[in-house]
């Protein structure tokens, strides 16, 4: 179906794409106001929106050239798919979209918080086949929200593709991405997060008394509010003094000011993690070699946080009209992007700063002399007129806007942009407006809203700051200005910057409520709280009739607030529905916790390089090792060879070859991923004796013994060699696989069990490499490289080592074999490894010395019925269930010894599993490691379990197929046969066996 | 709600459903009872729900000391894991989702579309190194002696199945993979909700915002509870706590074989869907699934080390490594919670030693799908005395005799995890001698 189906989808999308584009004045930019805003006019950048070319400036985000041109519809919503246009500033907005294209598509990201840059691709999400024309909205929503949720799982199963574009916002690219990013830490004295007003007055001050000052700034220029909302700092114009205090601040050698970084962590004790943006402004690098994000880490002494405020929504109904956006959003426009928001606009209040809005509008529309008519229409301020200052009746007397107060707007009109709003009395204060009870209506196409400013607390309570609700106002304030390092200064510096003393937002949430539950259908009123995730005022009161109004459980219900945004904009004004609805004042806590990281981060800048950097452990020889294996096997953390196979070769028959020369000639072996651990101190000994199941002060000096270590389960948790090298002194050799657990099982009895004993515990694994020569002829090859040796039998028994010189090189041989075979080996410091390496081969070769990888080594071991910890244990073998029960004689306490008396431990009631070998009826038949051995063969699954293979190789020495298994009883059952269950209902019948296939007697190795 | 139609799809399209309806009772605390679960998350809301429903016990009270549903039920990522390694694991679990299949009828409410209660997805765990490789197989090899659909992909078919896998990555290349067509993902709120909605319908007195301070003990047997809102007594206390219970256990003398774990995880911002099965790496330490709403969630591997920051940058690599076109997704949320887990990683249910105490416990990160099981079983086992063959070998007794079912090689659990503490469990008297130093 869907390959069908793609090419009609591609046309119908770039039909719905003509449509559109035939409804809008194109190339020019109507709403760009002639004068004004911090952008660069000179230059013009291209871009491409939902398939159409647009032009805008450098300073411009999308959303600002968009709004230029008239295009107001920049998104569709989440459930119902209603067309949206930008409510909020940079990264507080909601409306996303796909930025860019192939691997550097850039899904989910803000249309107001993304810098233009030439040749831009930018395209809407969540909408089908266009923006303009939504299948999601048209067909009803019922794709998007009925059908995925109600649908019975086939239907969905067929419909996916169709469902597709209406999941999610964008599509992640389908190819790796190709930029770099990495992670950068700096030491500093102060960071200050924002450098609005205040971010640079406290930056300057600690500067100027000498201390290493960060300065982080979200933006792409320095200013935040200062910058458009038209405020005198020090008596003169804002801008002015901006620029003036930049310039002071990168001129001083201590301060670093990075823009484009945003701050999206915190900790208490000073710790700020921030991403910075370092090329996403100037669209794909291709070929280039700059990291395009990267990850700060700060360690700081102080931490400032200058955030600044939100300006919060009203709701009413539609309130979600392209069109409607906050009035210093509009505010915003006009001065910073000279951007005219609507010809005709309301502006919606509780709050006095949105007469700055109303005011830079109009004087923005005077001057420029576009229109002679001023552009506000109407003044709507909730409060009763004696509430509201003189000075600001009068800024609007002198512009000609008529205010109404007492009053509010009930509803806004428009389909696709706003285009009238109904405005009527509100009767909270008891006075009486001068409107008609059933309202006037107004048309416009914008309309600034405005619930008042809420302080930005994200950072402050992720540092673990208090917060305190404020009821008039209705929103969370810092309780305090300090939590350890980190501190809120935006509030102290003085009331001018902090007036949000004089909003009253309930009144307008109580009327909105009541408007709803005087309609029909109040779940479906469209009432926005959350403009992101179509939260509706219906939906919050449909979660408190259900008892769902915890905190936790309203978020969890409605995902209020988990938009990309944060809930800037929405969390505010839930709770303050929430406590209309339940007449509830919050206690505490926010409605959700805060989010950690407090901006949407990239994974890939989140991983940096730590995903693309191989980190295998290599041995000092890896490069001789790489130039012959055809399979390099990654094991315990290592890289290790399998074989090493001459070219025609393949590697089963390179394994043979190696086994036969190791059976019958010699073989070398690289074992330095082997692990080492040296244990010195007085208590020593003591040490041991309580890890190991046997004591190891009983051995000789220069002798080497097999032990195995328990957990306090009594089951194996490692074996390996005891070397010991001193009166106080051990080596202990462990499996390359089992290397950190063995010595993070020391430490942790060493220091939690017995800190008292004097022991050092230090792994040297990679300090030493080690080199096995092994095979009937080793002891020859040996006496040529190391011709001052004593190599007889009585001389260098079996399990004994010796300090000698071999091949001119200091080093140390222990008599260990791990084959069967007689074996040497030879251990030096690593970093002259290659040369002994060398030295052997050269004199091996008249031998017939062949060099042998970790696959070789693996048969060779298994046809003596050696186990591997790993392989033949899994957490649930005792030792005698190894058949090593011989091992466990240790009079005094050991970890384990405890355990292995518990009865499930003990049995002999043919219930543990033992390590048996296997013996396939077909030799040539080699079984899979981990097939299952059940006592009837043919039955059906369920079946009831014998056992399972652990280890199973083809024996070139013995000319058959071999395996060990762990089986129920399995030593009273030698010779038995059992069955085998595999793929695709194949069987295969086999015997067990003793686990030792050659040399019972260990005449090889100890001879 | 239970049924579908077309009218029910366009009314809910329309907005246009029927008045909400309060989906439990507040119910007023009495000062005695049957039985007493503490802990209101999926575990305890099950138990209480069948003590009612299937053994007609008459006052049974589910205490909560925050709000329904809302700790380790909330933050899990709700995936159905259909096998373990071992057959009394994979028992529970097939079993579990035996009842998964029927629950969405069972529990139909309001709240719980059963369409949307559980998807099959399949889960794909992957092999990145020889030990990974083996064990896995093993698994396989396993469940299908189990009766569980189960097999091993090659690089091949792993490709075919999910395209976004590096099979060659630099850092995890992948070897081969275990492919559980049967797993799957449910909704964690719509279970809890749900099972809420119903306990509270059969008389079950769901009480939130009440903490419980002490479990009262006379003569090795239950007597009652002190809580935040006065005394309460009762002879038979369900632990469903979590973390919670270690401390709980304690004011009543029992030490519990558990040790507390963080589990940390995130999501994404909602992308277009792009990955169908679940993806789990044991190398990587991370489980990746994609939700309905397009959000990636990713949850780490239990017990590895290190706060919640470093965390949530070392499971973004694990995700930028595995699946490299997911390297421009953001990461919008992470947070932690903490999880249970015993010596052998396998759960603890049943008797405790103390008389009237249960306990269900020691889930780790597999504690969610199981719910429905474990909540039937324990409430059986409360009821009657009499413990099913499912829940019999996860007693706490199997510490004292040694019958330990280690599942750390099927559980998500880091390599890191050695689970010292609560591993000493019944064998710390016998080092009280040897601790003291040497002469």
């Amino acid at each position: 179906m869907i390959p069908t189906l793609r090419p009609v989808l591609r046309r119908l999308r770039q039909q719905g794409r003509r449509r559109q584009s035939g409804s809008l004045c194109s190339g020019s930019a109507p709403y760009r106001l002639a004068q004004g805003g911090v952008i660069d006019r000179e230059r013009k950048l291209g871009f491409l929106f939902n398939g159409r070319r647009y032009e805008g400036h450098p300073g411009d985000t999308i959303a600002s050239a968009l709004l230029a041109h008239g295009v107001v519809v920049h998104g569709r919503s989440w459930t119902f798919h209603r067309p949206r246009g930008p409510l909020a500033l940079g990264a507080a907005d909601p409306i996303v979209v796909t930025v860019g294209v192939g691997p550097r598509v850039m899904p989910a990201t803000k249309a107001s918080d993304t810098e233009l840059y030439d040749a831009m691709i930018a395209d809407p999400v969540h909408c089908w086949p266009s923006v303009g024309w939504d299948w999601g909205r048209m067909g009803g929503f019922l794709a998007a929200y009925g059908l995925s949720i109600t649908l019975p799982h086939r239907w969905r199963q067929r419909l996916a593709p169709l469902l597709r574009p209406f999941i999610g916002w964008g599509e992640p690219a389908d190819e790796a991405d190709r930029d770099r990013y990495d992670h950068l830490s700096r030491w500093c004295d102060v960071v200050v997060v924002g450098a609005g007003e205040s971010g640079l007055r406290a930056a300057i001050q600690a500067a100027n008394s000498g201390k290493r000052v960060v300065l982080l700034e979200h933006d792409a220029i320095v200013g935040g509010a200062a910058l458009y909302d038209g405020r005198l700092i020090d008596g003169q114009d804002a801008a002015g003094w901006l620029a003036a205090t930049h310039a002071a601040l990168a001129a001083l050698p201590n301060v670093t000011i990075l823009t484009r970084t945003s701050a999206v962590m915190v900790d208490k004790v000073g710790v700020v993690r921030a991403v910075e943006r370092c090329t996403d402004h100037l669209g794909p690098q291709i070929g280039g070699t700059a990291c395009r994000q990267r990850l700060w880490l700060f360690r700081a002494s102080s931490v400032l946080l200058a955030c600044g405020q939100q300006e919060q929504p009203l709701p009413f109904i539609g309130n979600d009209l392209p069109g409607v956006m906050l009035a210093s959003t509009m505010q915003a426009l006009v001065r910073r992007w000279a951007v005219l928001p609507g010809w005709e606009t309301v502006i919606a209040t509780c709050d006095d700063r949105a007469y700055q809005a109303a005011f830079a509008l109009a004087d923005a529309v005077s001057g420029s002399g576009e229109r002679d008519s001023g552009s506000v229409v109407a003044m709507v301020d909730s409060r009763p007129l004696s509430a509201i200052s003189p000075v600001l009746r009068d800024g609007l007397h002198r512009r000609c806007i008529p205010l109404y107060a007492s009053a509010r707007v009930q509803s806004a009109a428009g389909t696709r942009r706003l285009s009238a709003v109904q405005i009527v009395p509100l009767v909270a204060h008891g006075t009486k407006s001068d409107l008609p009870s059933s309202g006037i209506t107004v048309s416009c196409d914008g309309l600034g809203i405005s619930g008042g400013f809420a302080p930005v607390l994200d950072l402050w309570r992720m540092a673990g700051g208090g917060v305190a609700w404020q009821p008039k106002e209705a929103l969370w304030q810092a309780l305090g200005a300090r939590n350890h390092a980190v501190q809120v200064i935006s509030r102290t510096l003085g009331p001018s910057l902090c007036s949000f003393g004089d909003s009253d937002p309930m009144p307008l949430v109580h009327a909105a409520l009541d408007d709803v539950r005087q309609m029909k259908h109040p779940l479906s009123a469209p009432v926005f709280i959350d403009w992101q995730r179509d939260v509706t005022l219906g939906a919050l009161s449909a979660v408190v009739h259900k008892r769902l109004n915890e905190p936790a459980a309203v978020v969890r219900h409605t995902a209020l607030g988990l938009g990309t945004d944060g809930g800037a904009t929405s969390a505010t004004l839930g709770e303050r529905v929430l406590l209309a609805l339940t007449q509830l004042q919050p206690v505490a806590t926010p409605l959700h916790d805060v989010l950690t990281p407090a901006r949407p981060v990239a994974l890939a800048v989140l991983a940096g390089d730590m995903a693309l950097q191989p980190m295998p452990r290599l041995t000092p020889l890896f490069d001789w090792h790489q130039a012959r294996a055809k399979t390099m096997r990654s094991i315990g953390g290592w890289l290790l060879p399998a074989c090493y196979p001459s070219p025609e070769e393949s590697d089963r028959h390179a394994i043979e070859r190696e086994c036969r020369s190791a059976r019958e000639r010699a073989t070398l072996y690289d074992a330095s991923s082997l692990g080492k651990i040296d244990v010195q101190g007085p208590d020593a000994s003591i040490f041991l004796n309580r890890i190991y199941s046997q004591p190891v002060d009983t051995m000789g000096l220069e002798r080497v013994r097999y032990g195995m270590m328990l957990n306090e389960h009594g089951f194996v948790l490692a074996d390996g060699t005891i070397a010991r090298l001193g009166e106080h002194h051990y080596l202990l050799g462990t499996t390359t696989r089992s290397a950190q657990t063995v010595y993070r099982h020391l430490l942790w009895c060493h220091q939690t069990l017995w800190p008292k004993l004097q022991v050092n515990l230090t792994d040297v694994s990679e300090q030493w490499a080690t080199l096995t020569l092994g095979g009937p002829r080793a002891r020859d090859i040996l006496g040529r490289v190391a011709p001052g040796m004593y190599l007889g039998p009585k001389a260098f028994p079996s399990m004994s080592l010796q300090h000698a010189a071999v091949a001119g090189m200091p080093a140390r041989v222990a008599r260990v074999s791990f084959t069967g075979e007689l074996a040497y080996e030879i251990s030096l410091p690593a970093s002259r490894s290659l040369a002994l390496w060398y030295a052997l081969l050269e004199a091996g070769a008249p031998y017939g010395l062949t060099p042998m990888g970790i696959s070789s080594l693996e048969v060779l071991r298994a046809e003596k019925g050696y186990i591997l910890v790993g392989h033949e244990t899994d957490g649930m073998v005792t030792p005698d269930d190894l058949g090593y029960g011989h091992l466990v004689h240790n009079g005094g306490a050991f970890v384990g010894k405890q355990a292995l008396t518990r009865p499930a431990l003990k049995g002999n009631d043919g219930v543990r599993r033992q390590l048996v070998g296997v013996l396939t009826e077909d030799p040539q038949v080699v079984l899979p490691t981990g097939a299952q051995i059940v006592p009837v063969r043919g039955a059906s699954a369920p079946m009831p379990s014998l056992g399972y293979v652990t280890s199973s190789y083809y024996s070139p020495t013995l000319g058959r197929s071999i395996a060990l298994a762990m089986v129920a009883g399995g030593r009273e059952r030698l010779g038995e046969a059992v069955h085998l269950p595999l793929e695709e209902g194949r069987w295969v019948t086999a015997r067990l066996s003793s686990p030792v296939f050659f040399d019972q007697q260990e005449r090889r190795r100890d001879g | 709600m239970a049924g579908f139609s077309i009218l029910s799809v366009v009314q809910t399209a329309l907005g246009r459903v029927a008045k909400p309806r309060p989906l439990w009772h507040r119910a007023n605390l009495a000062s005695s009872y049957d039985v007493v679960v503490i802990g209101g998350g999926g575990h305890g809301l099950t138990t209480a729900y069948h003590l009612v429903k299937d053994h007609r016990i008459a006052r049974v009270a589910v205490l909560e000391h925050a709000s329904i549903g809302a700790g380790n039920a909330a933050l899990n990522a709700g995936i159905i894991r259909p096998a373990a390694l071992w057959d009394e694991t994979t028992r529970l679990y097939q079993d579990a989702i035996g009842r998964w299949q029927t629950l969405g009828q069972e529990l139909a409410c309001d709240e719980l579309h059963p369409e949307r209660l559980f998807t099959p997805r399949g889960l794909l765990t992957l092999a990145h190194n020889d030990g990974d490789e083996r064990a896995l197989r093993r698994r396989v090899y396993a469940n299908q002696r189990q009766g569980v659909e189960a097999a091993w992909l090659s690089r091949e078919e792993i490709a075919t199945l999910c395209p976004q896998l590096a099979l060659d990555g630099p850092r995890w290349p992948i070897l081969g993979a275990c492919w559980h067509p049967h797993g799957g993902a449910a909704d964690h709120n719509a279970l809890t909700w749900g099972y809420a909605h119903h306990a509270s319908r059969l008389g079950v007195d769901l009480i939130e915002r009440c903490s419980v301070q002490a479990i009262c003990s006379h003569g090795g047997a239950v007597t009652g509870l002190e809580t935040s809102r006065g005394m309460i007594h009762t002879n038979n206390v369900v632990l469903a706590a979590a973390g919670g219970a270690l401390a709980l256990a304690k004011t009543a003398g029992v030490a519990l074989p558990l040790e507390q774990k963080p589990l940390h995880a995130f999501v994404t911002e909602p992308v277009q869907p792009t990955l169908s099965p679940i993806v789990v790496s044991p190398a990587a330490g991370v489980c990746v699934i994609q939700g309905q709403d397009g959000t990636l969630m990713v949850t780490g591997d239990v017990g590895a080390a290190g706060e919640s920051w470093w965390s949530l940058e070392r499971q973004a690599a694990g995700v930028v490594g595995l699946m490299p076109s997911l390297a421009r997704v953001r990461a919008a949320r992470c947070w932690s919670g903490m999880v249970d887990l015993s010596p052998d990683a396998s759960p603890v249910v049943g008797r405790t030693p103390l008389d009237g105490l249960w306990i269900t416990g020691g889930w780790g990160a597999n504690g969610f799908h199981v719910i429905p099981a474990v909540g039937a079983l324990l409430a059986e086992q409360v009821a009657t005395g009499r413990c099913s063959d499912i829940l019999a070998p996860f007693d706490m007794a199997r510490f004292a005799s040694g019958a330990l079912i280690d599942e750390r090689t099927a559980a998500l659990i880091s390599a890191s995890f050695d689970p010292k503490g609560a591993g000493l469990y019944g064998e710390q008297p016998s080092f009280a001698e040897t601790t003291e130093d040497r002469p």
